[in-house]
């Protein structure tokens, strides 16, 4: 959590090793997911399933695999008819639901998010909650970076928050919203 | 799995070719992308990838044939631009696109991480089908015109394995330069017309001054040219050891070069771009 430029997405960046560090280390236990939004490399002028595989691949995920999951990915992003549509007669909605639908289908132990919800209708948003708690009681860590306040509540424990690019505090979720929010609500 | 990530000291970032290797998926799906954008909406579709060097063909015929004069070879001159259009063709789409690609993929590279080598083995490559569907034009033509096919046909995948590793040399240059300077873009549009001339696309290397063909070779275009002429028209156009040295030398040169600026400068990309 944090205002915009606080760092959140340099924060993600650095984890999935888009940028480098300045200064400072980084460990990380498990595979991450290499991207840092959902729908990264959809191109407008290809269909559902040539993107599906082309975005697959920028999350370094082969063939094979996609193979596997490919069905399960179509059908939770409810866009099986218009699969061989180009990507630019998409709804807004639609193209959002392939995109997260790509993103958490793939076998990562770290799930990064960036505020990929917010397009949604509210039936996807329910499912797609209902998606990222699942995920995280398998085991999966999620970080997710949200200005949805309901969202975070939903499925977050932890939370961080960041001012200007430095750690205010690191503690439980309620904590630090309280923390956050408290803080914004004082002031105005 | 423990994975830890630390501030990057020398800026040398190696490009290792198990990386290129386990991302050839992706290269794929991203030629594949390329190339259903480029001739998707057109009428004629892919058929422009032979229309265009054909056009041009006729065009240096119609310049030399009916208003200049031009040594005759023994072979009729269309065959010696062609088929110098052909390595043209491939190599100046790809480095175009070589010294943009980077920049045009913007989005990928703020927002993913991928060896973003890719890009540039993708501009290198671009067109690629384009060379074979020229070729077979050529073949048509030279069947028109009754003209023996050679056995040297077959050193051809060299000599485009030679194109596709000057374009990744000069793309590896043009497009790193290009992140961090977009000037570079406006410039390789008239760097290419000047490359044009000084290369030997509507003449031949015997055309030069004997004194200058040494450094003239050092463009390694030529050596690449002559040799597609001595593959597809034969003896009369063997290019000498001196030109191939020459060329083979500034072509490993280019490209190590273009490797190592590459590799100093990867990491800054997603910060810069």
């Amino acid at each position: 959590m944090g205002d915009n430029g606080s760092g959140k997405s340099t924060l993600l960046r650095l984890l999935s090793e888009i940028s480098d560090p300045t200064e400072g280390s980084i460990t990380l236990r498990g595979t991450v997911s290499p991207m840092l939004e959902a729908g990264v490399g959809f191109h407008p002028e290809l269909t559902g399933r040539e993107n599906i595989y082309l975005n697959g691949n920028l999350l370094g995920i082969g063939r094979r695999e996609l193979v596997k999951k490919f069905e399960e990915i179509v059908t939770y992003a409810e866009i099986t008819e218009y699969l061989d549509t180009p990507m630019k007669r998409y709804s807004s909605g639609m193209f959002a639901r392939l995109a997260f639908a790509v993103a958490t289908h793939l076998n990562r132990d770290i799930l990064i998010v960036d505020e990929v919800l917010s397009i949604s209708d509210i039936s996807f948003r329910e499912k797609s909650i209902k998606r990222l708690q699942n995920l995280a009681r398998q085991g999966i860590t999620i970080l997710i970076v949200s200005h949805d306040v309901e969202l975070l509540r939903s499925i977050c424990d932890q939370a961080v928050l960041l001012k200007d690019g430095t750690l205010i505090k690191h503690g439980k979720y309620q904590e630090i919203h309280s923390l956050y929010y408290g803080e914004q609500y004082s002031v105005e | 799995m423990e994975k830890h990530i630390h501030r990057n000291t020398n800026h040398f970032h190696r490009i290792a070719p198990s990386t290129i290797w386990e991302a050839r998926e992706l290269l794929v799906h991203i030629m594949k992308r390329d190339l259903l954008v480029t001739y998707k909406q057109t009428v004629l579709g892919v058929a422009w990838v032979a229309i265009q060097p054909i056009l041009m063909a006729y065009s240096i015929i119609f310049v030399f044939d009916y208003m200049g004069h031009f040594p005759d070879y023994g072979v009729p001159y269309i065959l010696i631009a062609l088929s110098a259009l052909i390595c043209w063709d491939f190599f100046s789409g790809a480095v175009t696109k070589g010294c943009t690609c980077l920049v045009d993929d913007r989005d990928l590279i703020i927002r993913a991480n991928f060896p973003r080598v890719i890009l540039l083995i993708n501009a290198a490559l671009k067109n690629s089908p384009g060379p074979f569907i020229n070729l077979l034009v050529f073949a048509g033509f030279m069947m028109y015109l009754d003209m023996p096919f050679l056995v040297t046909f077959l050193l051809l995948p060299l000599v485009f394995l030679s194109i596709a590793l000057l374009n990744l040399a000069l793309s590896l240059w043009l497009g790193t330069l290009n992140v961090f300077k977009r000037d570079v873009g406006a410039l390789v549009p008239y760097l290419l017309r000047l490359a044009l001339f000084v290369s030997p696309v509507a003449f031949t290397l015997n055309s030069v001054p004997e004194q200058w063909q040494l450094i003239y070779s050092l463009n390694p275009l030529v050596a690449i040219i002559e040799t597609m002429r001595f593959c597809l028209l034969g003896e009369q156009f063997r290019p000498e050891l001196f030109c191939l040295l020459a060329g083979g030398f500034s072509l490993l040169f280019i490209l190590l070069s273009g490797l190592y600026i590459f590799a100093i400068n990867e990491r800054k990309f997603a910060d810069i771009i």
